[in-house]
């Protein structure tokens, strides 16, 4: 179990600049979920962390010593590929045992461990299988058996789950997150899902075009977005954004003019801006609500009831579409002109470079705020 | 009715096309089947048979074989034959599959043209460079060695072998060589545990290729073996030139010389297809 240190790491292919300059610390037994867009250069990142490519500038840093000539074999890593890269010509057990066996352990002790990883895994059954008789989670359970045989120092997950399908995309979630914390080990998780990223991580990475945006724990990313992409990549569904103007600007609050012609007054520090600058107005969907009177005028479109949840997709007069979230059963028909209330101090506002504007009078009950200075 | 008509027309096109398709592929395999099988009817007649009207009515005999072997050690020529053509491919995979490797996995900008280039070799004709070679297996005292045939085989098929590799290898997954890396294979064992029992349809047909390359060749080792390293090419051009023509002894000659190879062909046929269609049914 080790830590994992970058500093100002750079990735190059050929003229293309992947990874642009990445801080980043990552603690004992921490799990660490990197998330974006893709192309993003998550995957890249991982890459060049397990030594799979090779570093352009910068430091790679594992337990305290430069890794970054270290070739992939002695690293110490243990990687689960996205395709499983199960070897084909050998069984469950041989692929399990593979690391040991080049590694020189005496045969009695590599099936004690190859046992033992079964055992967590339940895959005791199929040990003497080859990869081709196995289902699609069976194969995932393998790979990640083959990573728990070699205790490696940091397990390098690369979208482990996107090739399973939705019910055991959820299972296994879950017993990753079991894992985790049996092994007690150190973990990096890569993602384009940020339900995933939300729903196992210790510390989510937000990576944008070769950069991080934002790094932080799931709940302060979703409560203090650095920026606009970040508010905009974490949560489902997405947060509103609406396009507005600066009308008045005090020390600890905003007052800005929506589409339509509503002013609504925000929390928020806008020193800098003068009044009339062009700004986003960011809102959840949990925080709008459909009232006979709200703010914002629009009508309804789309209805999407999920039973305990309802999603409206109302477009705004004169803005865009925007979603709100109702809980229970609502009856509010499609095609109808409703009125939106805004819960105004849990609105965002972002200046028009994308930047969060600091919020101000935090409530007590979101302390995991503190974290997203790290 | 018409359309039932033509439907049965339709059909019947395509039956008759199926049959011309059969008779051309009979045909063409006949006219290649054809000098062997009267290799091998010739070899069973007497030389007064063979050089008479052609026919297939003549009293079969043994003598021109037994004649071959009195003259000839069928069996040293035949082992020369064996050990020249599997020392042959198997020093080719040695050099071949680093290469291979290395041009399949971590190609650069000039991988393919290197490739082109190797191929591009073949197509020089081999007298090119019959006397600068001749002259090097003298002055290094290689003339009738089996090393010198070995060599020179070994680089007359390069080419064909890292292409065919290279072309088998690149089949194989990348993630699956890349989880061997993280498994804490270096690059001998990745090529050792992985991509040779991953490739090993394609090495396989590779190899069996090679072998058949390598016991057909009659240029170089008419050129530089004689007695001690001569395999049975020699041994079938012994019989062609110095008392005139002796056509049942030749084909006598021919026919256990090419006997080997034909059985061993033949059995490992499945094995050479399925290795050398391997990459285009994926």
């Amino acid at each position: 179990m080790a830590t994992l240190t970058l500093r100002n790491l750079r990735k190059t292919f050929g003229d293309f600049e992947a990874i642009k300059g990445v801080d980043l610390d990552v603690a004992d037994h921490e799990f660490v979920v990197f998330v974006g867009p893709s192309g993003c250069g998550k995957t890249s990142l991982l890459r060049v962390i397990a030594g799979l490519e090779d570093v352009t500038s910068g430091d790679l840093i594992i337990d305290g010593q430069r890794a970054n000539e270290v070739g992939p074999a002695d690293r110490g890593l243990a990687m689960v590929f996205q395709s499983y890269a199960l070897y084909p010509h050998m069984t469950v057990a041989e692929n399990m045992g593979f690391s040991l066996r080049l590694a020189g352990v005496p045969k009695a002790e590599r099936e004690r461990k190859v046992r033992e990883a079964a055992g967590i895994l339940q895959l005791e059954k199929l040990l003497e299988r080859r990869p081709k008789e196995l289902s699609g989670g069976q194969r995932q359970r393998v790979a990640i058996g083959r990573a728990i045989v070699r205790s490696p120092k940091i397990f390098l997950f690369d979208e482990p789950l996107s090739n399973l399908d939705a019910a055991l995309r959820v299972q296994m979630r879950i017993e990753l997150g079991r894992l985790h914390e049996r092994l007690k080990a150190t973990m990096i998780y890569v993602t384009h899902d940020q339900v995933e990223a939300m729903t196992m991580a210790d510390k989510i990475v937000v990576l944008n075009a070769g950069r991080i945006e934002q790094v932080g724990s799931p709940l302060a990313l979703y409560r203090e977005p650095a920026n606009q992409f970040v508010a905009g990549f974490i949560g489902s569904p997405r947060m509103n954004f609406l396009p507005a103007r600066l009308k008045a600007n005090g020390a600890d609050s905003a007052t800005v003019e929506l589409p339509g012609g509503a002013s609504v007054t925000l929390p928020v520090g806008a020193e800098g801006l003068a009044a009339g600058a062009t700004v986003t107005l960011g809102v959840r969907p949990e925080n709008l609500k459909l009232t006979g009177a709200g703010q914002l005028a629009g009508t309804t479109a789309v209805a999407e009831r999920l039973g305990s949840l309802s999603f409206y997709h109302v477009e705004i007069a004169g803005g865009p579409t925007v979603i709100v979230q109702t809980e229970g059963h609502d009856a509010t028909a499609v095609h109808q002109p409703v009125r939106l209330a805004i819960d105004d101090a849990a609105c965002h506002l972002f200046a028009e470079d994308g930047r969060a504007l600091p919020r101000r009078g935090i409530p007590a009950q979101q302390p995991a705020a503190a974290a997203a200075s790290h | 009715m018409a359309q039932k008509k033509s439907a049965q027309k339709k059909s019947g096109q395509k039956k008759s096309g199926r049959i011309a398709v059969a008779i051309v592929a009979w045909a063409v395999a006949i006219a290649m089947f054809f000098p062997i099988f009267w290799i091998v009817v010739t070899s069973f007649k007497s030389e007064v048979d063979a050089v008479a009207a052609p026919t297939l009515l003549f009293r079969p005999t043994l003598e021109s074989y037994a004649e071959v072997q009195q003259r000839a050690d069928y069996f040293s020529f035949a082992l020369n034959s064996v050990l020249i053509s599997v020392g042959a491919t198997a020093l080719a995979l040695l050099v071949a599959t680093p290469g291979a490797y290395a041009m399949a996995f971590r190609p650069s900008k000039r991988t393919r043209s290197l490739l082109l280039w190797m191929l591009s070799t073949k197509m020089l004709p081999a007298v090119g460079v019959l006397v600068p070679i001749y002259l090097l297996c003298r002055d290094l005292g290689l003339l009738d060695s089996r090393v010198a045939l070995i060599v020179i085989y070994m680089l007359m098929n390069l080419p064909i072998v890292v292409w065919l590799l290279f072309t088998f290898f690149k089949e194989v997954p990348h993630d699956i060589l890349e989880a061997g890396r993280m498994d804490g294979a270096r690059v001998g064992g990745e090529i050792w545990h992985l991509l040779i029992p991953l490739a090993l349809p394609g090495v396989a047909s590779t190899a069996l290729l090679s072998i058949i390359l390598c016991w057909n060749e009659a240029f170089w080792s008419l050129n530089l073996s004689s007695s001690q390293a001569a395999p049975l090419t020699t041994f079938i051009a012994s019989f062609s030139s110095p008392e005139g023509l002796f056509f049942a002894k030749l084909s006598a000659a021919s026919t256990i010389a090419i006997a080997p190879i034909l059985v061993f062909g033949w059995l490992s046929q499945r094995q050479l297809v399925q290795g050398l269609t391997f990459g285009a049914v994926k």
